[in-house]
């Protein structure tokens, strides 16, 4: 069965960010990275269970930034300071100031989506090497405005090709909107998705491939990059 | 009956990261396995809050509202850990995202077995896959929560917080420890493999060399040995009752966390220690303007600041565990730390 290996210092997880590095994309990427590092913190520092690696595809394609969990969470570029609005426990809400490290920045050139081909081929490289020798497939998230698959329908099969112990390669898409998002490239549409999502269904599926957009990227990155799906944290930790 | 009892941690990992607990009251005759849920935060002190309140009681069972006072002792022992942090100097961004999760309102998840003996009968509640085998010398019955015989990653638990009241129902367990039976209390991976060889036909097999183990070291090379046939890795724990023919408990062989983490941490120390000994170096006066620096001598220590401010923790901590510290105290582990320091002598 693919996908039963559970995430661990032993079996850790290879995440490739691609990014148009436009502002929504970056911001998005940001709270990711943040997102995991804060769950897999447990008392002490995160584990070493998830390697990062964010790939720009702007002008140029160049590794934005990358590394272990721990090494990320102690040297982001900068914090900015947010404000997060919690249940407060008897039906109201709270707001709260909370810390947002930032790890990339946006650029503000016009919008060139030319390199993302060439991003890929930079994404299918490292996922093949950790391929090689770990048991976690890879897991690849395309983050931009618009989706350009439409541009590399090669370079994304091939990659959809690297194979590990326990799977195929996880490409996903994640999109202002989804509209124009051909169906062919991803196993399911946000809907779908989601329907799978709340089946609990997805981490015994064989084809891990997905599509969504910005609003419901929270709950399933939560999913696959924890290997369990406990209603209340999913909800609480979004 | 006779008991023995162990614990161990992921492959890679160490006690400090393990998040299984068990307990054994002779007392109370009582036993508990808990295994606290990886994707969740704090466990290992809601796991250990389930543990010792089953063991420390002779009628406390786990429930969706028994466990209400439970709840707020998590969160003050929550609140206490990241204290420590703060008084331990742990870096500044583990401490935030502890504070974060508190904020936030994330709570710890764990699965629980716990059974209470009253003479050869027992009694007690199971939730999630933390397991109880019943073994009669050829045949094993699991008994576990969850519906299907199969383990997944998504198990019944307790929630710490009182109202998100956890995953699936507790339920009761019971029966009568014959003459020729064993009972085992297991965490999920054992749980999982057992059941996976039993259902091929192979569960005597492997039970044995279960029931076989008589130390802490065997147990570490069989788990190993099974992890490498397919068995989960994951934190391991084992709890084995024998009929011996007596009602009271005999522990023959029982880990303690605690000993085990100790142990692990001060190993780490002494290494730590041996790679940080200042060296004795040269010194001389090198005159840069109109300064004088002053670079190591031979008769000098040179010292890492931070080498000492963490040595000088490490012995507040420890005579902490002794008794409270004074003021006295302070300056007596800071005075003697200094008179070994050539340059301060100077």
């Amino acid at each position: 069965m693919p996908y039963e290996q559970l995430l661990s210092s032993v079996n850790p997880r290879l995440l490739v960010l691609l990014t148009d590095e436009s502002e929504e994309s970056v911001r998005v990427i940001n709270r990711l990275i943040d997102h995991q590092i804060q769950i897999h913190c447990d008392s002490e520092i995160p584990k070493r269970c998830c390697f990062i690696s964010v790939i720009g595809y702007n002008n140029t394609v160049k590794e934005l930034c990358s590394g272990w969990l721990k090494d990320l969470d102690a040297s982001p570029l900068r914090c900015d300071t947010l404000k997060k609005k919690f249940s407060d426990g008897v039906g109201g809400f709270v707001e709260i100031e909370v810390r947002q490290p930032v790890w990339i920045e946006p650029i503000c050139n016009p919008f060139s989506f030319v390199h993302y081909a060439e991003a890929l081929i930079l994404a299918k490289k490292m996922a093949e090497k950790w391929a090689d020798d770990h048991i976690m497939p890879p897991i690849v998230i395309d983050c931009s405005i618009d989706s350009h698959v439409m541009c590399a329908i090669d370079e994304i099969n091939e990659m959809k090709n690297i194979k590990t112990e326990d799977g195929t390669l996880l490409f996903f898409g994640c999109y202002r909107e989804s509209k124009n998002v051909p169906e062919n490239i991803f196993s399911c549409t946000p809907k779908e998705w989601d329907n799978k999502f709340n089946n609990l269904g997805i981490m015994k599926s064989d084809s891990l491939t997905g599509c969504f957009t910005y609003d419901n990227i929270w709950e399933v990155f939560y999913v696959i990059m924890c290997g369990a799906c406990l209603d209340r944290h999913r909800k609480n930790r979004i | 009956m006779k008991i023995k009892a162990f614990i161990t941690h992921k492959l890679k990992e160490n006690f400090t990261n393990c998040q299984d607990r068990f307990g054994i009251n002779p007392n109370t005759r009582s036993i508990a396995v808990s295994d606290g849920v990886s994707a969740t935060w704090q466990q290992k002190i809601w796991a250990q809050l389930l543990v010792d309140t089953f063991v420390s009681n002779n009628y406390w069972t786990p429930s969706k509202e028994t466990i209400e006072p439970l709840c707020n002792k998590w969160r003050e022992k929550v609140i206490e850990s990241i204290q420590f942090l703060k008084d331990t100097n742990a870096p500044e961004n583990i401490i935030y995202r502890n504070e974060r999760n508190l904020t936030e309102g994330c709570s710890a998840g764990a699965t629980f077995v716990g059974i209470r003996f009253n003479g050869k009968q027992w009694g007690g509640s199971v939730l999630g896959d933390s397991c109880l085998i019943e073994w009669n010398g050829h045949e094993a019955k699991f008994h576990t929560s969850q519906n299907r015989e199969t383990f997944d990653n998504f198990p019944d638990y307790f929630d710490s917080d009182a109202l998100r009241y956890g995953r699936g129902e507790p339920k009761k367990i019971g029966g009568i420890l014959s003459d020729m039976d064993s009972l085992l209390l297991v965490s999920d991976p054992l749980s999982d493999f057992l059941l996976e060889h039993c259902n091929k036909g192979f569960g005597w097999q492997y039970i044995s060399q279960l029931l076989g183990i008589s130390s802490h070291e065997e147990f570490e090379k069989l788990v190993d040995r099974w992890r490498k046939e397919g068995m989960q890795n994951d934190d391991t724990t084992l709890v084995i009752v024998d009929n011996d023919g007596f009602d009271d408990f005999s522990i023959t062989v029982s880990d303690d966390i605690n000993t085990l983490i100790e142990k692990e941490n001060s190993g780490k120390e002494q290494e730590q220690k041996a790679n940080n000994e200042p060296k004795i170096c040269k010194e001389k006066q090198v005159k840069k303007g109109n300064e004088i620096e002053i670079v190591a001598n031979e008769d000098s220590v040179l010292i890492d600041e931070n080498v000492f401010i963490k040595e000088f923790l490490q012995k507040i901590r420890r005579k902490k565990k002794e008794k409270k510290v004074l003021l006295n105290d302070v300056l007596n582990i800071l005075k003697s730390m200094l008179e070994k320091c050539e340059i301060f002598k100077r």
